[in-house]
C-alpha cells in the first residue's frame, strides 16, 4: 500500500537554558489537524518508554526470507555486467591460449623433457583466464549483500512512522515492529502533563527519526521538557524558505494487517496473570543467559489454581518458579514461541511497578502491559511470526471477527465519541444484536480505525493510515470463509498419531456431500508447533504448489483445529487415535 | 456433371440444404402505412448428381424450377415510411422466423433419434424470432428462373384470391414511389426498394445519386424512403459534398415525426448531423476536434485485470499482456469484466458500438485520412480484434473492418495522398506486442497484412511504386516505427530506393539524422552512405560533430573519431557544454576529459557559465550523469587554483550573485559552485567578500548556510548554531572543511558558547573534535567545571567517553559530588556503570543525593538483567550508607531489595538479601 506523508518541518528537539521542547511535526495530508503542548512531569520516565518504544520498532526477529528486489535487480545487472565482460575478454584469451598449446602439443611430441615446462605456461595462462571469470569476486558480492540487508533494514525504522493520537484523557503512542511481530503502545494520561494549550484531537503519523531519539536522551528531571505537536512545523530562521518534508513509503500489506491484527486482539478474552518486576527480570535474564540452538525453542507456562507460576524453557527443560500465583479455576499450560521478543521489555522493568501479562490462548497474540502510573507501556506479541500465510485467516476465524456487522452505526458512534467501552456501544446502539454490533467492531479495527485500549477496556477511535486502506486489507477473503465452512466437519473424522520423533500427524477426511467427493487432508506438525508436512487430495491443492506456501481451505481448517489438541500429553507412540479417544482423554 | 444442359447447369446447387427463396413486395395496412411482404418458400432437388453411379456421395443437386412459397411475412412501415428490409432466417425444421442475428446467436445441439439418426437443433433466442410469421393457404409457385416483374407477382396473388393479414397488395410500384414506369429513375428506384442483397440496393444508390436527381426527385424517394434508404442517401451526399438537400435534411433534423422506432430514427438523425455540418465549418471543425481529442480513447487497453482471483494492474499486467497470445488466452473474459477505463467510447466493460460507428463514418465523411489510419490500427492491434471476437461482436468487428477497408482502398484508387496518410499513420503506431509477426486464428493484423506485409513477403518493392513515389514519407515512417516489421517494410523499399541512387543528393546532417533509426539494417544502410561523404570533408564542423557523438553505432563513432583527429578538431567551452545532453556522452567520455583539461583559465570560466545557463534545460529534462562526469566537472574545480586573483574575483562575483538570486539548479551544479566558492584561499575570499553585499531574501537551507559560512568569514564572527549544525548534517566537504577553518580561526570564542562546543565534541568531523578538546582542556576550572558536566550528559559515546576519561585524568578517585549526581540520570548504562564504582569514594555521606534520582539510579542498575554485576556490588554497598540520611525510604528501597532477593539468579538474590540483612541490622542498632 503506498502512503504518503508530509511534514511542515522535520520534528526536532530544541534546548533553552532549562527548558527542552520535544517538536512531534505531524502528517499534514491527514483531515484531522491535532495540535498538542502539555508539559512533562515525569521526564526521565517518558523517555525510557520512548526509547523502549524505539526498540520495539526496530526489533526484528525474523529469518531474512523477504523478498529484496533491489537486490536481486541489482545483482541480475551484476552478473550481466560480469558476462558482458567475461565474453568480451575470455575470446580472446581462449583463442591465444589455444594457439600456445597447439605449439605447445606438437612441441610435446618433439621434446619430452620440456614437457614440464610448457605445462607450467599452461597453468600461468589459465590463470590469466580465471582474472576474467565472472564468480571471481563471489564472496565479494556476497557480503555487499549482507550490507545492503543491513542498511535496508536500518533504513526501515526511518519508515516506519509510529502513529500518535490525542485522546480526551491521554496521548498514546502506537508503534509496530518491522518483522511484523511486535506491537507497542505507550499511553501517557493527561495527568502527566500541565497543559499549556488545549488539545486537538486526533491521530497522526509522527516524523520520529534516529537524529530526535539521540536527542530525548538528553532529557533530565533539571529541565522542563514540553512535548508539543504543531501542524505548522518548527522553522527556526525566517530566512530560510520552509520546504515541507515528504516520504513516499510503500507499507508491507502483511505490516498494516499484523498492526490492526494484534493492536484489535486486546478486545478479546483471556487468562491474566500479574507479574512483579522481579519475575520479569528473571525471565529476561534467563533469555539473556541461554540461548537455544535446537527446536523446540517455546517457554511452556504451567497454570496451576492458587499456585505459583512455572515456566519450563524448552529445548534446556529448565524449570522457573515465578512469585507471581495463578488466580484462575483450570489448570493450563500455554506454551509461547518467539519468546526473544520478551527481551524488549528489559528496559521497563526498572520502571514498572507491576507487569500484566494476557494469554489469548494458543495461536493468538500475547500481551505484557507494564504499569508505570501515569504512563502505560502496552506490549503485544503476535503468534504467527514465521506463519505468514496462516497469519490473517487463523486470527480473523479464532477471533470471531468476520462480517462486516453494522460497521457504519459503530464508525459514527465512535468518531463522535472517540472512546467506548463495549457495553458503553451496545448501550448506545439500540435495536441491534449484540453479535452484529461485535463484528462491526471487528471490522473497525480490521480497517485500522481503531483499537482496543487493554489498560481502560475500552475502545479507541483511531485512524490508522491517512488514506482508507485497500479493501483486501479487511474483506473477509474467500479461503476464510471456505476455512469457516470447514471447520465444522474437520472432527468429524479426524485422527491423531504421536511419532517417536515428538511429532503430530493430523488427518481427517472431509465428506462434503452426497455428490462432492471426499478429500483426505493431512498434516505434520512439530514440536514448534509448525508444520512441516502436509497434504490433502482436494483438486485445489494439487493444481498450487503442493507445499506450504499454497495450503487449500481443508489444511488451513485442519491446522486450526488441531491446536487445540496440541496440548495432549501420554500418547502412545505411532498409534492412531480416534476422535472419539481424543475427547475421552481430554474430558 | 460434364454431362447437364444449360438448363440444368442453371439449377445446378451444390449444398446439402434446401435454399430458401424470397420475394419482396408492398402494400398497405390498415392503417394506410406502407408495408412490406416477403414471401418464403423451399426450392426442392430435383435428383441428386455423384461423380458415378455407384458412388456413395453427392456431389451437388439439381434444383426444382419451381418454387412453391408457403410463408410469409409483413414488416409494417412507420408515418408513411417503409421499414427497412431485414435480414432474416427460415428455420424449415420448426417453420420459424428470424432475423439474422437470432440464427447466428442460436445455442446449436444435436439430437439423436433412433429412426433419423442425429439432428441438429437450434434454440434460437425468443427475442429474436418474428411473430407475424403465416402460411399461406393457397397453392403459390413461380418458375424461379423466369424473370417475373412486380405486377406479375401482385396479378397472381389477385387473381388467387390470397388474403395476408392486415395487408393489402399494392397494383403498381409507382403509387407508393410517386415515379411512373416511364420516368428515368424508375428501374434505380425500384431497385433501391426491392433488390433483396444490401450491396445491390447500395449499387443502384449510388447509380440513382451520380444520375443527379432534382430536389423534388430526392423529396419523392424520402417520402416513402425507410431509415436505411434515408442514411444511404444523406450519406453518399456527405460524400460527395452536395449541398442539394441541406433544407431537406435540417427540416428532417428539426421534425419530430418518427421514420421508424426510436433507437433507428437516431441512426438517421445521426446521418444528417454529418450532412448539414459538413457545410458548416465551425460545426464540421467542432466535430473533427472532438474526434482528436477522444481518439486515443479508441484504443481498448485494458487497465485492469482479474486473473485466477488475482487482480493485475500496472507494470504486472502490462507484463502478462506482452506475453506472447496473452490476448488470445483470455478470449473468454471479454466481456464479462471492467477491463477498461471508462470514456467516450466505453463503459468500462463493452464498447459503444454506435459512438465508435459514429467516428468512423464521421471521419470518412470528412476524408480524415490521418483518423482513418489510426482506427485501422486500433482495430489491427490484437487487444481490439480479441475483445470484439470474444465478446460476442464479431459481426461489428467484420463491419468496421470492412467500412475501413473499402474506404482505404478507394484512398488508394482515387487520391494517394490520403493514403499514404492513412499508412504514415498505421505504421508509426504499430508496436513490437502487436503481434505483427504471429500467426493469428482470428486474423488481427488485417490492414497490416493486406497492404503493407506483400512488401516484406513476397519482396514486391521495385512493384509497388506508390511507395517510390513518396520515399519521404517512408523515411518518415523508418524513423518513427516502433515494431519490427514496419522496419523490416521500410528497409526493403528503402534498400530498392537506393539502389536507384535516391539518396545520393542527402546532405551529411540529414544522413546522420537517418543513421539513428533504431532499426539496425536500415542504419547501417545510411551510415554505409555517409562514411564516404565524411572522409570527403576537409574541415571540422562542430556541428556535424556533435550530431555524430550522438550515434549510438560503434562503426560510425569510429569514423567521428577519425573524422575528429584528421581535421584537428576542437570544442569551443559552449559546445562542451552541450555534450552533456547527448545519450552517448559516456562514449565520449575521453573527448569530454580532455576538453575539460585542456581548457584555459579563460574558456573553463565560459564553460562553467554555460553550465550555469542551461541548469533549466538540465532540471526540465531531468537529464542525471553518472558518478564519473559528475566527478569529472567536480574535480575540474581544481583548475581554480592556478587562475590569477582577477579571475578568481570574477568567478566568485559572479556565483555570489547567482547564489542570492532565486535560481533553480541541479544538485552537481550546486556542489560545483560551492566548490569553485570554498577553493579560493581564505584571505583571498574574506577581502573580496569585503565589496560584496550578502543582503537575501527567504532562500533554501542549502543556500543559507553557504551565505551564513561566507558572512561569517566576512565579519569575522561565528556562523549561528542552527548553521552549523545543518552543514556538519548536510554540507558538502569543502564546505566542512571552511567551516572548520572559521572555527579554526575563531576557536578564541568558543569558551563562551558552551552549546556550540558541545555540537563540536558531538560531530564526526575529527579536526573539530580536536579544536573542541583544546578550548576545552585550557579553559578556567570553573567554567571547565560547568561544561564538563553538560558533555557528560550528551548521548553521544564518544563525547562522554571522553568526559568521563577527562574525571579519571583530572579527579582520579576523588570525583566531586555534582558530577557524581548529575551522571545519576544519564540514559547509557556505561555512564551508570561508571559511576555505581565512585559514589563510595566520592559520597563520604549521601546526604547530599537527591532520594527519589538514587532510587531512579539504583534501579536501572540493579534490574538490569545479567549485566553489570560489579557495578551491581558497589550499589548494595552504598544502600545502608543512602539509608542513614534518608530513612523514610527504607521501606521503598526493602521493597526492591525483597523483590529482587525473590529472583531465582543466585548471585543477584544473595547480594540484595544480604543488603536487606545489613539495613535490618544497621536500622535496629541505631
Amino acid at each position: 500500500m503506498k502512503v504518503n506523508y508530509k511534514y511542515a518541518s522535520p520534528s526536532q528537539c530544541t534546548q533553552v537554558n532549562d527548558k527542552t521542547t520535544l517538536g512531534l511535526s505531524p502528517d499534514l495530508s491527514r483531515d484531522e489537524k491535532v495540535s498538542f503542548s502539555g508539559k512533562l512531569k515525569h521526564p526521565l520516565l517518558f523517555r525510557d518508554a520512548m526509547l523502549m518504544l524505539r526498540d520495539i520498532v526496530i526489533s526484528d526477529m525474523s529469518k531474512k526470507t523477504k523478498e529484496r528486489p533491489e537486490y536481486f535487480a541489482w545483482l541480475e545487472q551484476e552478473i550481466e555486467r560480469r558476462i558482458k565482460a567475461h565474453k568480451e575478454y575470455v575470446p580472446n584469451v581462449r583463442e591465444t591460449l589455444q594457439k600456445k598449446i597447439d605449439v605447445c602439443d606438437s612441441e610435446l611430441l618433439l621434446k619430452n623433457n620440456e614437457i614440464k615446462r610448457l605445462l607450467e605456461i599452461q597453468k600461468n595462462l589459465q590463470r590469466q583466464i580465471d582474472q576474467y571469470d565472472a564468480w571471481k569476486d563471489y564472496y565479494k558480492i556476497e557480503r555487499d549483500f549482507w550490507k545492503f540487508i543491513r542498511d535496508r533494514d536500518y533504513s526501515l525504522w526511518f519508515v516506519l512512522d509510529p502513529v500518535i493520537t490525542v485522546h480526551k484523557d491521554q496521548v498514546s503512542f502506537e508503534a509496530f515492529s518491522i518483522d511484523e511481530s511486535t506491537y507497542g503502545c505507550l499511553s501517557v494520561a493527561m495527568d502527566e502533563f500541565d497543559l499549556l494549550q488545549t488539545p486537538k484531537l486526533g491521530t497522526t503519523n509522527i516524523d520520529f527519526s534516529a537524529k530526535l531519539e539521540k536527542e530525548m536522551q538528553r532529557f533530565r528531571s533539571y529541565t522542563d521538557v514540553t512535548l508539543s505537536i504543531n501542524p505548522e512545523g518548527f522553522v527556526i530562521d525566517n530566512d530560510i524558505v520552509p520546504e515541507y518534508v515528504e516520504k513516499k513509503i510503500d507499507l508491507p500489506e502483511t505490516w498494516i494487517k499484523g498492526f490492526n491484527q494484534v493492536s484489535s486482539a486486546a478486545a478479546l478474552t483471556g487468562i491474566e496473570i500479574e507479574l512483579t518486576p522481579s519475575d520479569m527480570y528473571d525471565i529476561c535474564a534467563f533469555l539473556r543467559k541461554h540461548k537455544e540452538k535446537k527446536s523446540p525453542r517455546y517457554m511452556k507456562w504451567i497454570l496451576e489454581p492458587k499456585k505459583r507460576v512455572k515456566i519450563v524453557f524448552e529445548p534446556f527443560g529448565t524449570v522457573l518458579t515465578l512469585n507471581a500465583v495463578y488466580n484462575g479455576s483450570q489448570k493450563r499450560e500455554e506454551k509461547i514461541w518467539g519468546r526473544r521478543r520478551w527481551l524488549v521489555v528489559e528496559k521497563l522493568i526498572p520502571l514498572s511497578k507491576a507487569f500484566h501479562i494476557r494469554f489469548l490462548g494458543f495461536g493468538m497474540p500475547q500481551f505484557i502491559r507494564a504499569d508505570m502510573g501515569t504512563m502505560q507501556m502496552t506490549v503485544g506479541f503476535s503468534s504467527w511470526s514465521s506463519n505468514d500465510w496462516v497469519k490473517g485467516t487463523a486470527f480473523n476465524i479464532m477471533a470471531g471477527f468476520t462480517g462486516k456487522g453494522n460497521y457504519n452505526d459503530v464508525y459514527k458512534l465512535l468518531k463522535k465519541e472517540r472512546c467506548l467501552s463495549m457495553d458503553e456501544i451496545f448501550d448506545n446502539i439500540k435495536d441491534t444484536k449484540d453479535d452484529k454490533i461485535k463484528a462491526g467492531i471487528g471490522m473497525l479495527f480490521r480497517r485500522g480505525e481503531g483499537y482496543f485500549d487493554i489498560v481502560k477496556n475500552k475502545v479507541r477511535f483511531r485512524h490508522l493510515c491517512n488514506t482508507p486502506i485497500p479493501k483486501e486489507l479487511y474483506e473477509i477473503t474467500d479461503i476464510e470463509s471456505e476455512v469457516q465452512k470447514y471447520s465444522t466437519l474437520t472432527f468429524d473424522n479426524m485422527k491423531v498419531k504421536y511419532t517417536p520423533q515428538k511429532e503430530f500427524i493430523f488427518s481427517t477426511t472431509y465428506n462434503e456431500g452426497r455428490w462432492q467427493q471426499s478429500n483426505v487432508t493431512e498434516i505434520v506438525i512439530d514440536q514448534d508447533g509448525q508444520i512441516t508436512k502436509l497434504n490433502c487430495s482436494c483438486q485445489k491443492f494439487k493444481r498450487g504448489e503442493r507445499n506450504i506456501s499454497e495450503p487449500c481451505a481443508h489444511i488451513l481448517a485442519l491446522y486450526v483445529a488441531s491446536f487445540k489438541l496440541l496440548r495432549l500429553k501420554d500418547l502412545e507412540y505411532d498409534k492412531e487415535y480416534k476422535i472419539n479417544d481424543i475427547m475421552e482423554m481430554l474430558l | 456433371m460434364k454431362n447437364l444442359t444449360l438448363q440444368e447447369k442453371q439449377r445446378l446447387w451444390k449444398q446439402s440444404i434446401n435454399p430458401i427463396r424470397k420475394i419482396l413486395l408492398w402494400g398497405l395496412d390498415s392503417k394506410k402505412n406502407p408495408c412490406l411482404l416477403i414471401l418464403y418458400g423451399e426450392q426442392k432437388f430435383e435428383r441428386e448428381i455423384k461423380s458415378s453411379p455407384n458412388s456413395y456421395y453427392t456431389e451437388a443437386y439439381i434444383l426444382e424450377p419451381i418454387v412453391t412459397y408457403t410463408n410469409y411475412t409483413i414488416f409494417h412501415g412507420v408515418n408513411g415510411h417503409l421499414p427497412s428490409i431485414p435480414n432474416t432466417y427460415y428455420e424449415k425444421e420448426n417453420n420459424v422466423l428470424c432475423y439474422m442475428k437470432g440464427y447466428k446467436t442460436a445455442y446449436e445441439h444435436w439430437y439423436y433419434d433412433r429412426t433419423t439418426g442425429y439432428r441438429k437443433v437450434l434454440e434460437i433466442d425468443k427475442k429474436y424470432i418474428i411473430k407475424e410469421f403465416y402460411n399461406i393457404e393457397k397453392n403459390v409457385s413461380f418458375n424461379y428462373y423466369e424473370k417475373n416483374t412486380y405486377t406479375d407477382y401482385v396479378s397472381f396473388l389477385k387473381s388467387n384470391q390470397i388474403k395476408f393479414e392486415d395487408f393489402e397488395l399494392i397494383d403498381e410500384p409507382s403509387v407508393l414511389f410517386g415515379f411512373k414506369p416511364d420516368s428515368l429513375y424508375y428501374e434505380n428506384v425500384l431497385n433501391m426498394f426491392l433488390k433483396e442483397r444490401l450491396y445491390t440496393r447500395k449499387k443502384c444508390l449510388s447509380q440513382f445519386v451520380n444520375m443527379q436527381p432534382s430536389v423534388e426527385d430526392y423529396k419523392q424517394v424520402l417520402k416513402s424512403a425507410s431509415i436505411e434508404l434515408a442514411c444511404g442517401i444523406f450519406q453518399e451526399l456527405t460524400i460527395k459534398r452536395n449541398p442539394i438537400l441541406l433544407e431537406t435534411a435540417k427540416q428532417i433534423d428539426e421534425s419530430k415525426v418518427l421514420w421508424a422506432k426510436e433507437a433507428y430514427h437516431n441512426g438517421l438523425k445521426r446521418c444528417l448531423k454529418q450532412y448539414i455540418s459538413i457545410f458548416d465549418e465551425k460545426l464540421m471543425q467542432e466535430q473533427k476536434d472532438f474526434i482528436y481529442k477522444t481518439l486515443p480513447e479508441m484504443d481498448f487497453h485494458i487497465k485492469r485485470l482479474k486473473l485466477n482471483n488475482k487482480v493485475l494492474e500496472g507494470k504486472e499486467l502490462e507484463e502478462y499482456l506482452n506475453r506472447p497470445y496473452a490476448y488470445s488466452n483470455m478470449y473468454y473474459i471479454f466481456g464479462s469484466q471492467n477491463l477498461y477505463k471508462k470514456n467516450t467510447y466505453t463503459d468500462g466493460k463493452n464498447i459503444y458500438n454506435i459512438k465508435f460507428k459514429n467516428t468512423i463514418q464521421t471521419a470518412k465523411a470528412y476524408k480524415m485520412a490521418d483518423v482513418i489510419g489510426k482506427i485501422a490500427y486500433y482495430l489491427d492491434a490484437p487487444r481490439t480484434v480479441y475483445y470484439l471476437r470474444g465478446s460476442g461482436r464479431t459481426g461489428a468487428y467484420k463491419y468496421y473492418q470492412r467500412y475501413l477497408r473499402r474506404t482505404i482502398d478507394r484512398y488508394k484508387e482515387e487520391d494517394e495522398e490520403k493514403f499514404i496518410t492513412v499508412a504514415r499513420e498505421m505504421l508509426t503506431s504499430y508496436r513490437d506486442n502487436d503481434s505483427l509477426g504471429m500467426y493469428s486464428y482470428f486474423g488481427d493484423n488485417f490492414f497490416f497484412n493486406r497492404y503493407f506485409r506483400n512488401v516484406i513477403v513476397e519482396n514486391t518493392a521495385s512493384d509497388e511504386l506508390i511507395w517510390h513515389r513518396n520515399i519521404n514519407d517512408i523515411i518518415y515512417i523508418a524513423k518513427n516505427a516502433n515494431a519490427s516489421p514496419v522496419h523490416e517494410f521500410c528497409y526493403a523499399i528503402l534498400k530498392k530506393a537506393n539502389n536507384q541512387h535516391k539518396f545520393d543528393s542527402y546532405e551529411i546532417k540529414e544522413l546522420i539524422d537517418l543513421s539513428k533509426i533504431k532499426y539496425d539494417k536500415t542504419a547501417k544502410l545510411f551510415i554505409k552512405i555517409l562514411i564516404p561523404k565524411l572522409k570527403m570533408l576537409p574541415e571540422f564542423d562542430t556541428n556535424i560533430m556533435i550530431s555524430l557523438m550522438g550515434v549510438q553505432s560503434e562503426k560510425l563513432q569510429n569514423a567521428a573519431n577519425e573524422y575528429f583527429k584528421r581535421t584537428n578538431g576542437k570544442f569551443s567551452p559552449k559546445d562542451v557544454v552541450d555534450f552533456l545532453f547527448l545519450d552517448t556522452i559516456e562514449t565520449w567520455y575521453t573527448v569530454f576529459e580532455n576538453n575539460i583539461n585542456n581548457f584555459s583559465s579563460q574558456e573553463y570560466i565560459v564553460f562553467i557559465k554555460s553550465l550555469v545557463e542551461k541548469s533549466e534545460d538540465f532540471i526540465e529534462q531531468n537529464i542525471e550523469f553518472s558518478e564519473r562526469i559528475i566527478d569529472l566537472i567536480q574535480n575540474s574545480v581544481e583548475k581554480v587554483d592556478t587562475f590569477s586573483i582577477k579571475e578568481k574575483q570574477e568567478l566568485l562575483h559572479y556565483f555570489i550573485s547567482l547564489l542570492l538570486s532565486i535560481r533553480k539548479m541541479p544538485d552537481f551544479l550546486f556542489e560545483t559552485m560551492e566548490n569553485i566558492i570554498f577553493s579560493i584561499p581564505y584571505d583571498l575570499l574574506k577581502d573580496t567578500l569585503n565589496d560584496i553585499d550578502l543582503k537575501h531574501s527567504r532562500i533554501t537551507e542549502r543556500e543559507y548556510n553557504i551565505v551564513s559560512l561566507l558572512k561569517s568569514i566576512k565579519e569575522n564572527i561565528l556562523p549561528k548554531n542552527s548553521v552549523i549544525l545543518s552543514i556538519l548534517d548536510t554540507g558538502s566537504a569543502r564546505l566542512v572543511k571552511t567551516l572548520t577553518k572559521v572555527i579554526d580561526k575563531l576557536q578564541d570564542t568558543l569558551t563562551e558558547k558552551n552549546t556550540l562546543l558541545l555540537i563540536l565534541f558531538e560531530c564526526s568531523v575529527y579536526a573539530l573534535n580536536k579544536i573542541a578538546k583544546s578550548v576545552f582542556e585550557s579553559m578556567e576550572i570553573e567554567k571547565r567545571e560547568k561544561f564538563h558536566m553538560i558533555l557528560l550528559d550528551s548521548p553521544i559515546e564518544k563525547a562522554y567517553q571522553y568526559g568521563l576519561e577527562k574525571l579519571n585524568d583530572w579527579y582520579g578517585n576523588k570525583v566531586p559530588k555534582k558530577f557524581v549526581l548529575r551522571m545519576l540520570e544519564h540514559p547509557c548504562v556505561d555512564v551508570k556503570s561508571y559511576i555505581s564504582k565512585k559514589l563510595e569514594e566520592t559520597f563520604s555521606n549521601l546526604n547530599e543525593a537527591q532520594p527519589d534520582l538514587y532510587i531512579y539510579y539504583i534501579k536501572t542498575l540493579l534490574y538490569l538483567p545479567n549485566r553489570v554485576s560489579k557495578s551491581k556490588e558497589y550499589i548494595y554497598k552504598t544502600i545502608p550508607e543512602f539509608l542513614k540520611y534518608y530513612p523514610e525510604k527504607q521501606k521503598e528501597i526493602e521493597c526492591i531489595l525483597l523483590d529482587i532477593g525473590s529472583t531465582s539468579i543466585k548471585i543477584d538474590s544473595e547480594r540484595a538479601l544480604v543488603a536487606f540483612a545489613q539495613i535490618q541490622k544497621e536500622v535496629s542498632s541505631l
